[in-house]
């Protein structure tokens, strides 16, 4: 089955990606309409951080087509693709330890097409307790808070399409629910959510379309009930192939 | 003799290319003033230089095909084995084992059990810069391994009081030392390899050949301009199967009919030819060693006799079996006093040497090479010659003056032009190849646009 609610905002086709001589991505398809949260989920080792990485930009494919609003982006550099409104929180803490909450915000105001006191004021709107120690060195705050602190950050540069890679890893469970109520504020405020998770629970809660990938390709994709009903069976590569975009 | 004279050479070959390409680093026209400073560790007068001393008193070598091992000879074991090697980097190492298996087991032992990290245990090494500068083993009492490796010499030594009983039965000798150096001059004017061993008393196959009082050196030294060599062998006393022989400038001679004995066994006696090579400021010094074969062929023809009905007596399938073995007879060759030497070195760019000056001799004993220090004493005159160091003292000239070296006008034009049109080549077929071979930057092979879209447009 095909999510095709709106004009997708990111094709993947036939695509291929490896790290050296070892192919990591073995013809992935895969689509994300615009304003929706698509969630990919699969074992450890099936290859979605590299999925992302290919799509931001960070890693070349071998082969196959990245298309973002229906134009081939192959080869692109990261940075034209964030600037172009692609954003990438990638797994961990990703801040400036060193830094201040403040700081942290500020540093996104350099590439961000919003200013400086909207950038501030967006974030302290969606995560108010970073309002609360904008003064506090981003190292020294709880795992949680320091993940609000990635998304506020992101949420700055005004994204299109936002790539999240296991944003509750290692979170604890109501963190992870204040995230994902960010995560389904920002899908309908417009913006595409193609979210990572290797635990699929809260992410089939949020989106709208899920994937699971296996062996580096996607092997099912559909809506959250149906993936989640033969979710055991494709970790364990049981599941029938379905529609792949 | 011919595996330590290549480790030798090999290990000389990639310093000198080392050594060579940091005096070629510091070209007097490109940064003339560049000789005036002292470099830490680095002599003035000498470019490039690179000295390497490697051998063993008493080396068992096996020649067996039959053996499934990949290399010829097929096993290898040296007593007191030291190896060093300097250049100009400058990087420095020593080895020095009491009982040496060859490089491909001492150095590759990890790879060859298929067990990575696994060490041959008996050696000390010493590496400069990366370290350990100093190494002291000590594998059995009186027996022991010294290395040490530093920015101007390196030194090897092994004192091997009582030979292993796992050798006994092929080599054994008493107060066994070997020490092999390398180093430049106090005032970095020569570089010197030296590689010198004694043993006293060394039997050979359970003493059915012996050898007294063995004493060997092999010397190369190098002052840029010329090379030059010193050393050599002498026992006291040779005797096979009891009879006794003499080693002289000409070989092994024994009176007539002394060596029928030992050829019916199979055994013969040689002295090789001296290693002595001299090549303007390249020299290498192989001592002559003594060489003692057993071809075993002679001695399984011997038992083939006596042993033939016990073996017919065999089944066929164990006969089979126990065919290899039976075919095996190896070459046994015992090298005495494989020492090897190597130096070679190569003047500072922008300075020359006015005639007269630099001498040829090598730096003798209380000169005030660090060498001469800690290595036994010389078989050289132990005086400083006309080639001492106190009279090679180089003086630097202008930098203005022509050096084959010179770099500048049409020449660094070219190259300064090649690389900016290479680069720019490069830049050509990295972004503009898809227009080259006209497929054009529009679309891709679904007919979807190329470039980045701005995402935000178009949002819902």
């Amino acid at each position: 089955m095909t999510p095709a609610r709106t004009t997708p905002i990111l094709e993947l086709m036939d695509l291929h990606a490896a790290y050296g001589g070892i192919e990591v991505l073995r013809g992935v398809d895969l689509v994300v309409p615009r304003g929706s949260v698509v969630a990919l989920l699969g074992p450890n080792g099936a290859g979605k951080t590299t999925l992302l990485r290919a799509v931001s930009g960070h890693l070349r494919p071998t082969s196959g087509h990245v298309h973002l609003a229906g134009t081939h982006v192959n080869g692109a550099s990261a940075e034209k693709l964030a600037r172009a409104g692609l954003c990438t929180i990638p797994e961990g803490r990703a801040t400036f330890p060193g830094l201040t909450v403040l700081e942290n915000l500020r540093l996104v105001t350099y590439a961000s097409v919003a200013g400086r006191d909207e950038v501030l004021e967006r974030a302290f709107a969606r995560f108010p307790r970073l309002a609360e120690r904008r003064g506090q060195l981003a190292g020294t705050l709880s795992g949680g808070e320091q993940r609000m602190l990635a998304m506020a950050r992101a949420l700055g540069a005004d994204p299109a399409l936002l790539l999240l890679d296991e944003p509750s890893m290692g979170l604890a469970p109501l963190v992870v629910d204040e995230l994902y109520e960010v995560i389904a504020q920002l899908s309908a405020s417009g913006v595409a959510v193609l979210v990572v998770e290797q635990f699929a629970g809260r992410a089939l809660g949020v989106a709208e379309y899920a994937a699971v990938m296996r062996g580096g390709r996607v092997v099912a994709m559909g809506e959250p009930a149906d993936v989640q009903d033969e979710l055991p069976g494709l970790y364990l590569g049981r599941g029938l192939e379905r529609g792949t975009g | 003799m011919r595996r330590i004279i290549a480790a030798v050479a090999v290990a000389f070959c990639a310093l000198l290319a080392g050594g060579l390409a940091g005096g070629l680093a510091g070209a007097p026209s490109l940064a003339p003033e560049a000789h005036a400073a002292a470099v830490p560790g680095q002599a003035g007068p000498l470019g490039g230089y690179g000295a390497a001393a490697a051998g063993a008193p008493v080396s068992v070598l096996l020649y067996e095909p039959v053996i499934p091992i990949p290399a010829e000879p097929q096993l290898e074991l040296d007593l007191a084995y030291t190896r060093t090697a300097l250049d100009t980097g400058p990087t420095a190492s020593a080895l020095a084992s009491t009982l040496w298996p060859g490089d491909a087991v001492g150095q590759g032992l990890g790879t060859l059990t298929g067990q990575e990290g696994q060490e041959y245990p008996v050696k000390s090494m010493a590496r400069h810069p990366g370290g350990p500068a100093g190494d002291r083993q000590e594998a059995a009492p009186g027996s022991a391994m010294e290395t040490e490796a530093g920015g101007r010499s390196a030194r090897a030594h092994t004192r091997l009081g009582t030979v292993p009983p796992t050798t006994a039965l092929l080599a054994t000798a008493r107060s066994v030392t070997s020490t092999s150096d390398a180093g430049l001059a106090r005032d970095g004017s020569t570089v010197t390899a030296r590689a010198v061993a004694r043993a006293t008393d060394v039997l050979l196959l359970g003493g059915l050949v012996r050898i007294d009082k063995l004493r060997v050196e092999s010397v190369a030294t190098s002052d840029g301009k010329k090379g030059t060599t010193d050393g050599g062998l002498t026992v006291a006393g040779l005797s096979v199967l009891g009879q006794p022989f003499d080693v002289g400038p000409d070989g092994v001679e024994a009176p007539a009919g002394r060596r029928a004995d030992a050829r019916e066994l199979g055994i013969s006696v040689r002295v090789l030819p001296s290693g002595e090579k001299v090549e303007g400021a390249k020299a290498e010094n192989a001592a002559r060693p003594l060489v003692v074969s057993v071809d075993t062929k002679r001695l399984r023809r011997m038992l083939d006799a006596p042993l033939g009905p016990f073996v017919d007596a065999l089944p066929e399938d164990t006969r089979a079996e126990f065919a290899p073995v039976l075919a095996l007879a190896p070459r046994i060759d015992f090298v005495v006093g494989n020492m090897a030497a190597a130096a070679n070195a190569t003047p500072a760019i922008g300075t020359s040497v006015p005639p007269g000056q630099a001498g040829p001799g090598p730096a003798g004993s209380g000169s005030g090479d660090p060498l001469s220090s800690s290595t036994p004493a010389g078989l050289g005159s132990g005086t400083a010659g006309p080639g001492s160091p106190e009279s090679t003292e180089l003086p630097l000239v202008a930098g203005d003056e022509k050096s084959p070296y010179s770099f500048g006008g049409i020449p660094a034009a070219l190259v300064v032009g090649a690389a900016a049109g290479s680069l720019l080549a490069g830049w050509a077929l990295r972004y503009l190849g898809v227009l080259l071979v006209g497929g054009g930057l529009g679309e891709c092979d679904l007919g979807a646009a190329r470039g980045v879209p701005n995402l935000r447009e178009g949002a819902p």
